[in-house]
């Protein structure tokens, strides 16, 4: 059945549209759920790989193209007016995360402000689930997904850090919206049914909500 | 566990790594005699107490690191990247550390 | 409740901290009684009068209710029924709930009447190390013995229904991990918190306060728990601060990390909808305080195990924490001042007290205090025996030094016997990371030696000997303090606190009391095992003098309480027995965990089909709806085949395979890894990389490429492409697309930093069909735009972009099903639509999905290596692949491929086999030999790889190594498999049977 629903594109699918369904589940507290997950679909993903030789050439040429200047330390990220996201993940790695699905204009477009400079632009925006999960119980759930120190001190937003998530591999950014801490979830695309049961099945001790 | 201070990412447990052995042996060149490629390959030391060794932080950045472990008491003695003189900061008498 | 609650006949009318309003009713061994809410079942059993507990591990002797926490030895309960049973169940550390159940042990038919007592009359066969010597002859008599052995041995039994529960595992991270919530606990987090640190404070109770519980003291003037719920409120408030229940810490690992287990529910009927049973914390501390108390030494003299002896601290603690009179006439046997709050309390409660002390007449308040309440105190005496069956009920005392006793005995009536001969500190978690115990004789107690500890640890309070409350609560402040400052913080501001701490005499070390004339002479060591004083004997004059060795050969601190009531008095006793010091003798080394964790607790979420994660394709939801059936490879899940109705796996891969030999099929590919590799050399990096050349390939081609490890031996394939200039895109087999990549970076980043090459692992982010059989060139160019299909617009190997379904895709002309084929590559977000835009045109061609069983039928008729041929002792001329291992360059396994060993001619090589028969399995691993009968290991001359049944030739067939296979064609060898006893004539075929000329791959036959 082709997937009508309005967060994709024709003829793209999610590969979590079996697994996600919009609604509240689990325990109920007073409060309300306290976990909001969703998935963020219609991205365009990114990864820039410079030569450490050439690097203070692929800065501009992202800057050029996305908005901001790549930031230089891995677990960094800076985030364009427009809501771009440039996290680097690596030496000498980015992955530009923005909101619109066009990944052959961007990757042209870097290809081109790169002009010689050796740099890999790769396409990844199919391979990978991206799924954003907030609430007053977010912390949690992910101390339960991922061995890494997500406190506030330690991971000030925006940040990142690529890092074991339900183990398996994948990049953990944070940012702060409306006072909220939020975290976005990004692992390879095949992971994305188990990333979901996990998280689903960590929250509903505390009640979640789904939202589309 | 053990924890390593990934020189980019900073420390991470181990379980995001994964070993890559000997780091202090050198890959022999192509005119290098049959035995020297076999020693490279098969005859490795046993030290007891500091080791140079290699790991792939696989989880987190991709890089291969160098990490000075101590293998009697797991003391990880220093951490840097492939372009880092380890070495000395086994032999550095300041540094910290249990003795075995 | 329909019927009232019977009584609690031994709960004193007033006192205690639990809930006199929230009556519980339970069951233990089926009979129902009462308690409060705040109760232990231990506490409710004591309450209700019950004190028979259990029945001991070897000899089956009544036990009792013997402490009132984790080092409990003897009460060890079944609690629940059913799915949730558990066995050796502390009932100390049992919270009661309403409907609780719980079942004593190893014993039959009752805990009074227990029909295995008799194994008391055979003691003196039973001691140390009985089992080396007995049940030794005849030899054969072994598994009738062994049947009777199993029944007997063991306490409790577990269920073998599935666990119900759900577990959960959480990671943590934390400044200063306080481990122990009593006054040295809470002094320490407060100190910490105050300052702004991260920390976390953990206690095994569901309430915190440690021995302010029960010790009826006051701190400025107040009582001691409010002074511990003040600052426990005010730690609440902190949100830097997590304070967890029910919690215990049962190891410390390296890198300052502790394993806590959380019990989140077993103290309710069942956890609430979606909560956890328990919840295991892995914390990363940078700081740890280890404030985890003393436990009390129980004393060792004859009779010491029966119902009514207990610690004398448990008694105490039952009185006041519970409101429970545990006896009605006790007596006190102690060597230490701390035991006297005992006797007082005991008083308070009404019951009648007689202290029996070894040590002479000293000049400290204790024994005058005692004396003032009416209680008659012996000094210079110790108990010699006891009496009583199923409970004690007379206590013999004779003055005595304990050695040499003087005079005759003197009865005294008692149904309770509290002891206590000194404290051990609890120093398990700090043993756990290299701390070393040293003994100071004047605390008459180990204290921790933390040199040699590997964890950044502290120990604070009775557990570090500071035994005074003021002690421990500033020693607890200072470490909290001290530990903050270290991570940055600000000192907070000190506190003082007003304590009475009365003076002590110091302890008398009495390690067992000699046995009187005419008296019992067993005296137990450790209770749960049944270890007695004279097994310490024993094990030494059989020449089992090492500490270690003792605990083996007497299986002295090997019970699940790890010894905690019995380690100290066991190696005194062998230090007694070599006439050496304690500190010669030395201790032996605590493991984790310091008492059980439950593998619910360890395995967390990851079970059953959590156990690894899954990895599921693009396609994978179309698959499920077709039916498919799915195999796991690796951590993928792959359709292993389409059954259509009535058709089971053979059916259905014969079908399969028929109609894309006969027409086309399409199989999901997509899980294979993909590598995409940019950069001015990655020409130079691909040639260094695999055996065979990779300079030459030109833009728009694909190239099958080998890559060995360094010793020669071949470790994977795949077919790399160039896209571009400096652009390739290189795939892997599936099981080793993660390993590959891994290498790749290893020789990019640490062999040759000098090639200008960047690795981008894309696997997920193509969804990859793979087209097949004589009809895929028509289905395709029907499907997919600007692409010339024609053999000169497409040729074999070649690549080029076009859209399917308006969707770019890259079609890769390759095979390995050995028809004419294809491989589709579109973004994974289409890999669905994609799937289903090509059933729609090969429809009119009965275009068939097919499986992982298809595949594998087809590869093998078509002589293609996998992982059964590539298993890690394969060189490429063992596979028929020698041309592939260039001699003109260098690349990685070049070398070590020259070895001799390496070239032997004689070593098996690949071959195809068909059975004489035609109709005979060829299993797979069976070995070749020429003569199945006489054969020996000698005589083995290959393998079986791989086999399957081919629709294509109508016959079983297989591909195998065998010594100078290649000229062996047409010969006959013996495919045998001793295992099962069958052995197969096979004739030596060419590896290649399905199109040897390549022609149907090459698109040289023209197919409608």
């Amino acid at each position: 059945m082709p997937d009508n629903s309005p967060k994709t594109l024709p003829g793209r699918r999610s590969a979590l549209a079996s697994h996600l369904r919009p609604g509240v589940f689990g325990a109920q507290c007073e409060r309300g759920p306290l976990v909001t997950l969703s998935e963020r679909t219609g991205l365009t993903l990114v990864q820039v790989t410079a030569r450490a030789a050439d690097k203070r050439k692929a800065g501009p040429a992202i800057k050029k193209v996305t908005g901001v200047s790549p930031p230089p330390k891995t677990g960094e990220t800076r985030i364009a007016d427009d809501g771009t996201a440039v996290h680097c993940i690596g030496p000498e790695r980015w992955l530009i995360v923005a909101e619109t699905a066009a990944p052959d204009a961007m990757t042209a477009a870097l290809r081109e402000a790169l002009g010689n400079t050796t740099a890999a632009v790769v396409d990844l925006s199919s391979g990978r689930a991206v799924v954003r999960i907030s609430g007053p119980k977010a912390a949690a759930v992910m101390m339960a997904a991922t061995p890494i120190d997500l406190h506030p001190d330690v991971l000030p937003a925006p940040a990142c850090a690529h890092t074991l998530i339900a183990q398996a591999a994948g990049l953990i950014a944070v940012f702060e919206e409306a006072e909220e801490r939020i975290f976005e979830l990004h692992l390879q695309r095949s992971y994305a049914g188990h990333l979901w049961e996990f998280l689903t099945e960590t929250a509903a001790q505390y009640g979640y909500s789904v939202t589309d | 566990m053990i924890r390593l201070d990934c020189p980019h990412c900073g420390p991470r447990d181990q379980t995001e790594f994964n070993y890559g052995g000997d780091g202090r042996i050198e890959r022999p060149g192509d005119d290098a005699s049959l035995t020297a490629w076999n020693d490279f390959v098969y005859t490795r030391d046993n030290p007891r107490g500091p080791h140079v060794e290699l790991w792939q932080h696989t989880a987190g950045c991709r890089q291969w690191i160098k990490v000075a472990r101590d293998t009697l008491t797991h003391e990880i003695i220093a951490v840097g990247t492939m372009g880092d003189d380890i070495e000395a900061k086994i032999a550095d008498p300041d540094r910290g550390g249990v003795e075995a | 409740m329909s019927k009232p609650c019977p009584i609690n006949d031994h709960r004193l009318p007033t006192g205690g901290l639990i809930d006199r309003q929230r009556q519980k009713s339970f069951v233990f061994d089926g009979r129902r009684y009462c308690g409060y809410e705040g109760d232990t079942l231990a506490s409710a059993l004591l309450a209700n009068g019950v004190h028979l507990a259990g029945r001991s591990f070897k000899y089956h002797r009544p036990r009792g209710i013997f402490s009132d926490g984790p080092e409990e030895p003897n009460a060890l309960v079944e609690m629940r029924i059913g799915a949730r049973r558990e066995p050796n169940t502390r009932a100390t550390m049992v919270e009661l709930y309403d409907g609780l159940i719980a079942n004593s042990q190893n014993r039959f038919p009752a805990l009074s009447f227990d029909l295995q007592a008799v194994n008391q009359w055979l003691s003196p066969g039973l001691v140390a190390g009985f089992y080396y010597k007995t049940f030794m002859w005849p030899k054969k008599g072994w598994m009738f013995y062994e049947h009777i052995i199993r029944h007997a041995a063991g306490l409790g039994t577990a269920t073998l229904e599935p666990d119900p529960d759900l577990y959960e595992k959480v990671h943590a991270h934390c400044d200063v991990l306080v481990i122990g919530g009593g006054p040295a606990g809470i002094a320490a987090a407060l100190a910490a918190g105050r300052a702004g640190a991260r920390v976390m404070l953990c206690d095994e109770r569901p309430d915190l306060g440690g021995t302010l519980r029960y010790e009826e003291r006051e701190i400025d003037g107040k009582p001691a728990l409010d002074w511990a719920g003040g600052h426990l409120a005010e730690l609440a408030g902190m949100p830097d601060v997590t304070v967890l229940r029910r919690t215990t810490a049962f190891g410390t690992y390296d890198g300052n990390t502790v394993g806590l287990v959380e019990r989140v529910s077993d103290h309710l009927p069942t956890p609430a909808p979606f909560q956890v049973r328990q919840r295991m914390w892995t914390v990363r501390a940078k700081k740890i305080v280890l404030a985890t108390g003393a436990i009390e030494r129980p004393l060792v003299f004859p009779n010491n195990d029966k119902p009514g002896v207990m610690l004398a601290s448990a008694v105490r603690s039952y009185i006041r924490q519970y409101g429970v009179k545990p006896g009605e006439r006790a007596v006190l046997f102690a060597t230490n001042d701390d035991a006297y709050r005992t006797a007082l309390a005991l008083n308070e409660a009404g019951a009648g007290v007689t202290v029996v002390d070894p040590r002479g007449e000293h000049g400290t308040a204790w024994p005058e205090r005692v004396r003032d309440a009416g209680i008659e105190v012996l000094t210079g005496h110790v108990i010699t025996s006891l009496k009583g069956r199923l409970r004690v009920k007379e206590v013999l005392a004779m003055e005595s030094d304990g050695r040499g006793h003087k005079g005759s005995p003197r009865p005294i009536a008692a149904d309770l016997v509290a002891v206590s001969g000194g404290w051990a500190p609890t120093l398990h978690l700090a043993t756990h990371a290299g701390a070393k115990a040293t003994w100071d004789e004047e605390r008459g107690s180990f204290v921790p030696d933390m040199t040699k500890c590997r964890a950044d640890m502290t120990v604070v309070g009775s557990a570090n000997g500071t035994n005074t409350l003021s002690g421990a609560i500033e020693e607890g402040f200072a470490t909290g303090a001290a530990a903050a400052k270290a991570v940055g913080k600000s000192a907070p501001d000190p506190i003082s606190v007003e304590v009475d701490d009365p003076a002590e005499a110091p302890v008398r070390s009495l390690w067992k009391v000699e046995p009187a004339q005419g008296q019992p002479s067993k005296s137990f060591v450790d209770l749960q095992n049944d270890a007695t004083a004279k097994d310490i004997e024993i094990a030494n004059r059989e020449g089992y003098i090492s500490v270690e060795h003792m605990k083996r050969y007497t299986t002295l601190g090997m019970a699940t309480d790890q010894g905690k009531t019995a380690n100290v008095n066991g190696l005194a006793l062998l230090a007694e027995a070599r006439g050496q010091s304690i500190p010669d003798v030395g201790t032996t080394t605590f493991r984790p965990p310091y008492t059980p964790v439950t593998l619910g607790a360890m395995v967390g979420r990851h079970t059953a089909k959590h156990y690894k994660p899954i990895r599921r394709t693009p396609m994978h939801d179309w698959h499920t709806d077709a039916g498919a059936v799915f195999v796991e490879a690796g951590l993928w899940l792959r359709p292993q085949y389409y059954p259509r109705p009535g058709e089971d796996v053979h059916a259905a891969m014969r079908r399969e395979v028929k109609m894309t030999r006969n027409g086309v099929g399409l199989c999901d590919v997509s899980t294979l890894g993909k590598i995409d590799i940019q950069g001015p050399d990655a020409a130079e990096f691909l040639n260094r990389t695999y055996s065979n050349g990779f300079k030459t390939l030109a833009v728009g081609k694909a190239r099958y490429g080998l890559m060995l490890r360094e010793d020669g031996i071949v470790y994977d394939d795949g077919t790399t492409s160039r896209l571009g200039e400096n652009h390739y895109l290189m795939t892997t087999t599936t099981g080793h697309a993660v390993e590959v990549m891994g290498l790749l970076e290893y020789y990019a980043q640490v062999l040759w930093p000098e090639l200008d090459v960047q690795l981008t692992s894309v696997t997920d982010h193509w969804a990859a069909i793979a087209v097949a059989g004589p009809k895929s060139r028509t289905v395709l160019a029907d499907a997919i735009a600007g692409i010339d299909f024609s053999n000169q617009g497409l040729p074999f190997m070649g690549v080029a972009d076009g859209t399917l379904d308006g969707v770019p895709a890259r079609v890769f002309r390759i095979s390995f099903s050995g028809d004419l084929a294809y491989e589709i590559q579109v973004p994974a977000d289409h890999g669905h639509q994609a799937w289903k835009a090509l059933m729609a045109a090969g429809e009119a061609h009965d275009i068939c999905p097919y499986g992982m069983e298809a595949l594998n039928i087809m590869r093998i008729e078509k002589g293609f290596v996998t992982h059964a041929e590539i298993d890690g002792r394969t060189t490429p001329g063992d596979l028929g692949l020698d041309k592939m291992a260039s001699r003109k360059k260098s690349y990685i396994g070049r070398f070590l491929l020259e070895r001799e060993a390496l070239k032997d001619p004689d070593r098996p090589t690949l071959i195809g086999l068909r059975p004489v028969d035609g109709k005979a399995t060829i299993r797979a691993g069976s070995i070749l030999v020429r003569d199945p009968v006489t054969a020996g290991p000698d005589d083995m001359e290959g393998h079986v790889t791989s086999q399957c049944y081919s629709p294509t030739f109508g016959e079983p067939i297989a591909l195998a190594l065998l010594k100078n296979g290649p000229n062996r064609i047409g010969e006959t060898i013996w495919a045998t498999f001793p295992l099962y006893n069958v052995s197969v004539q096979c004739e030596i075929t060419p590896t290649v049977r399905f199109d040897p000329d390549g022609s149907k791959v090459k698109g040289e036959t023209t197919d409608a």
